[in-house]
């Protein structure tokens, strides 16, 4: 490692980057602007207030307790009340609710007899945030009303009311929502996100320019620069990039988390440090796919339409192990699928360190493959230089 | 007759051009190709089945035993592990990698034979809201079951009617009907979003290079001379061209897409191609809008990625506008996406008739105009390029 080389390819990508609009406006704008506008979306965490809508055919007393119930609850909200069904149908391919509680005639009467009494609920399921919602305050309300009922049998058979409560409800769930106690959106997907918004401007900037180096024929030149010396080229080219995302990494850290209210339950250190890792072989990765482009137009555009197969493939939202075997393999060779799992462990999890020792090693060995990639392909670019040279010469 | 047209002379050219660009066929066939199937295969399951869960059964009795059968009987849960000690709770997340874990106190039984209520602690690996969701629906569920059955038998013996035991246990059901997506499969409920979401992207970023791209490449005189000087001509005749390449993927997402991963389309196909070639329509004329403003064809590239990347976040799908701060759900308004999106919805999903998506299609036609108004501003800004280069060369 010869650190005036590394140090002189280093300015000369400071320059190239100063100079590149768009490179600096992939580098340096977007990230910040995405922070501020993707982050703030789920600034309040989780939904509330879901509008339902309520045709109430009974208009009994109870009818109208259940729903009142219904409304108390912290997310729900009856916005519409409708005279029949079909009006409140309109309503909801309006979208204007995102459900209907439905209470036939006889509602009360049925309860009055203790006889069981039907409800309709008609739920649409095109988003399911509300739909879930919906279903589980309308479900909650049903039991409570079942314990009520019960607690009133043994209480009809001379059993005291606090014995007759405890008889109504033998066994209770008390579920306890480990990591993230309220179970909202936030805390659920803002770290990932602000994690993808990095990983993907750094990927489209760096694109940019090791697309433009090969178009211009500038990346032999580099290597040659470098004294062929796969290490200095790539902290050279790289460094730039590694310096100015592990700062950004730091202002996601210790800014961007306690402002969007974010815990880091683990250890800091192992986080800076494991994310310096993360960048660093992202940066082989990206560098070794884009040597493959000679137009910054096609590496931008490619590189653009990677977030969303990217993200979903680390198994953010959906299971790996649910997968098909070739996306595992495939999802096992992204840098950020070990790092969000570290990530969750470190920060919502706050796990000791030994419970993430597999993740490191896992991005170990993907920067290994990177480097080897790199390796193999510098080599081979010099290799085409030099057959070239030859046949002009 | 019409092939003299200068439109049609400027559409065939582009069409010509488009399918020579190396990046066109990236934007329309290899991306889509690679990406909606990948897309597809990650949720190719469907939904969510036999969560891994573990259970610490600190009674070990016949009543304790009888809830694990429930447990394994349901279908969103497996019981996958069986701790013996309170320590292994909290390393089962990560250790055994369930989702959840049962806990089931000692004395289970004799409690609830001596009237003592008694709690079965449940914790949920919530860093997943996914697994968090169903273990909670799930838990709920079945201690309801077993709560239930355990009422009913110290009811009985108390002298009640048979046919109001069901009153007293649950005087109210609740009958639940589920449209739109009654599976609640992830594929039907995410690929269509998806794929729409990409499908603008992909229109938005193809087209603000419609223009920028024929200076570059110094083949705007030649296109002008093809069109006979007429501006309008060009316009129409590169949209064309462009909506029949939006109308290509559209049809590999509808036709082939769709079909392939089983997604139920329940809307009046006419309904959803008027609507989808309006949302092509408003992303071309934006992209052009675009085009002509900025001649550095990389940043015009840079604001479209821009633009359009947050689209789905801020469409509302997987988290609701109205739950955003309000300088959000204007941005989220200030997407075409959005807007198409809730017509999208209606249409093939809730098969709603064409009325109830007149709102979103004013809002759409109101993007047409932004689109035209950035055409006729890209038009004025540029007519040295536009109308000026291009006479004087022909001189």
């Amino acid at each position: 490692m010869n650190l005036s080389v590394i140090w002189k390819l280093f300015k000369k990508e400071a320059e190239l980057v100063q100079n590149d609009h768009s490179v600096l406006l992939a580098l340096l704008v977007a990230p910040l602007l995405y922070f501020l506008l993707m982050g703030s979306t789920y600034i309040n965490k989780d939904e509330e207030q879901v509008s339902v809508g309520i045709v109430d055919l009974d208009q009994t007393k109870s009818s109208k307790a259940f729903l009142n119930k219904v409304n108390a609850t912290q997310k729900i909200a009856i916005t519409k009340t409708y005279t029949n069904f079909l009006e409140a149908k309109c309503g909801l391919n309006e979208f204007e609710i995102q459900g209907i509680i439905n209470i036939p005639n006889g509602f009360e009467k049925k309860l009055k007899k203790n006889e069981s009494s039907p409800i309709g609920l008609i739920l649409i399921n095109t988003k399911f945030l509300s739909s879930n919602d919906i279903n589980k305050a309308v479900n909650l309300v049903a039991i409570d009303y079942a314990l009520e009922a019960r607690q009133k049998f043994f209480e009809s058979k001379g059993i005291n009311p606090s014995f007759a409560k405890q008889k109504a409800n033998p066994i209770t769930a008390q579920v306890n929502a480990v990591y993230n106690p309220t179970n909202n959106y936030g805390n659920f997907l803002l770290p990932a996100l602000l994690i993808l918004i990095l990983h993907q401007t750094l990927l489209i900037g760096l694109s940019e320019s090791v697309s433009s180096d090969r178009k211009n024929g500038l990346m032999t030149i580099g290597f040659e620069e470098s004294k062929n010396n796969v290490i200095n080229y790539i902290f050279g080219k790289t460094g730039f990039y590694l310096i100015l995302y592990t700062a950004y990494m730091l202002l996601t850290y210790f800014v961007v988390f306690p402002f969007f209210d974010l815990p880091i339950k683990g250890s800091i250190f192992s986080l800076i440090i494991v994310s310096i890792l993360f960048l660093f072989t992202t940066l082989l990765y990206g560098w070794f796919v884009t040597s493959f482009f000679k137009s910054q137009v096609r590496a931008m555009e490619v590189m653009a339409f990677t977030s969303y197969p990217i993200f979903l493939i680390t198994g953010i939202t959906w299971s790996v192990s649910e997968m098909p075997l070739f996306l595992q393999f495939i999802s096992n060779l992204i840098p950020l699928k070990p790092f969000f799992t570290f990530l969750k462990k470190v920060t919502i999890m706050g796990v000791d360190s030994n419970l993430y020792y597999e993740e490191i090693i896992h991005l170990l060995i993907l920067l290994l493959i990177g480097y080897i990639a790199t390796f193999l392909r510098l080599n081979y670019l010099k290799k085409q230089r030099m057959t070239l040279k030859s046949v002009i010469k | 007759m019409f092939k003299n047209w200068p439109i049609y002379q400027v559409f065939k050219k582009e069409m010509l051009r488009l399918a020579r660009q190396k990046s066109i066929r990236n934007l329309f066939v290899l991306i889509p190709l690679v990406v909606f199937f990948l897309l597809g295969s990650i949720y190719y399951k469907g939904s969510l089945r036999e969560v891994s869960v573990a259970v610490y059964d600190n009674d070990n009795s016949t009543l304790s035993r009888t809830y694990i059968r429930f447990l394994e009987s349901s279908p969103y849960l497996n019981v996958t592990h069986y701790l013996s000690s309170k320590d292994a709770i909290e390393s089962a997340f990560i250790k055994n990698e369930v989702q959840g874990v049962f806990y089931i106190p000692k004395d289970f039984h004799k409690d609830i034979l001596k009237s003592v209520p008694v709690q079965v602690k449940i914790y949920t690996n919530s860093t997943n809201i996914v697994f968090g969701n169903l273990l909670y629906k799930s838990a709920l569920e079945v201690t309801q079951a077993v709560s239930g059955a355990v009422v009913i038998k110290k009811i009985a013996p108390l002298g009640i009617n048979p046919a109001k035991i069901m009153g007293t246990v649950l005087p109210i059901k609740i009958n639940t009907r589920v449209l739109g997506n009654p599976q609640y499969n992830y594929v039907y409920y995410l690929l269509p979003g998806l794929t729409t979401v990409l499908l603008q992207m992909i229109i938005f970023l193809a087209a603000s290079r419609a223009f920028n791209n024929e200076w570059k490449a110094e083949t705007y005189s030649q296109l002008y001379t093809t069109s006979k000087g007429n501006i309008l001509s060009i316009i129409l005749g590169k949209y064309f061209a462009f909506l029949v390449y939006g109308l290509g993927l559209s049809g590999l997402i509808f036709a082939i897409v769709f079909p392939v991963f089983g997604i139920p389309i329940y809307g009046n196909i006419i309904h959803l191609l008027s609507l989808l070639v309006l949302f092509i329509s408003v992303n071309i004329l934006l992209g052009f809008g675009l085009s002509l403003i900025v001649k550095n064809e990389i940043i015009a590239l840079d604001i479209a990625i821009f633009y359009n990347s947050p689209a789905f976040v801020f469409s509302g799908f997987t988290f609701p506008i109205w739950a955003m701060p309000w300088f959000n759900i204007m941005y989220a308004q200030a997407i075409p996406y959005t807007h198409f999106l809730t017509a999208f919805l209606k249409i093939y999903q809730l098969d709603t008739p064409l009325s109830f998506i007149w709102p979103e299609v004013w809002k759409l036609m109101l993007f047409l105009i932004v689109g035209v108004l950035l055409i006729v501003t890209g038009l004025i800004i540029n007519r040295k390029h536009i109308f000026i280069t291009p006479k004087l060369a022909k001189v």
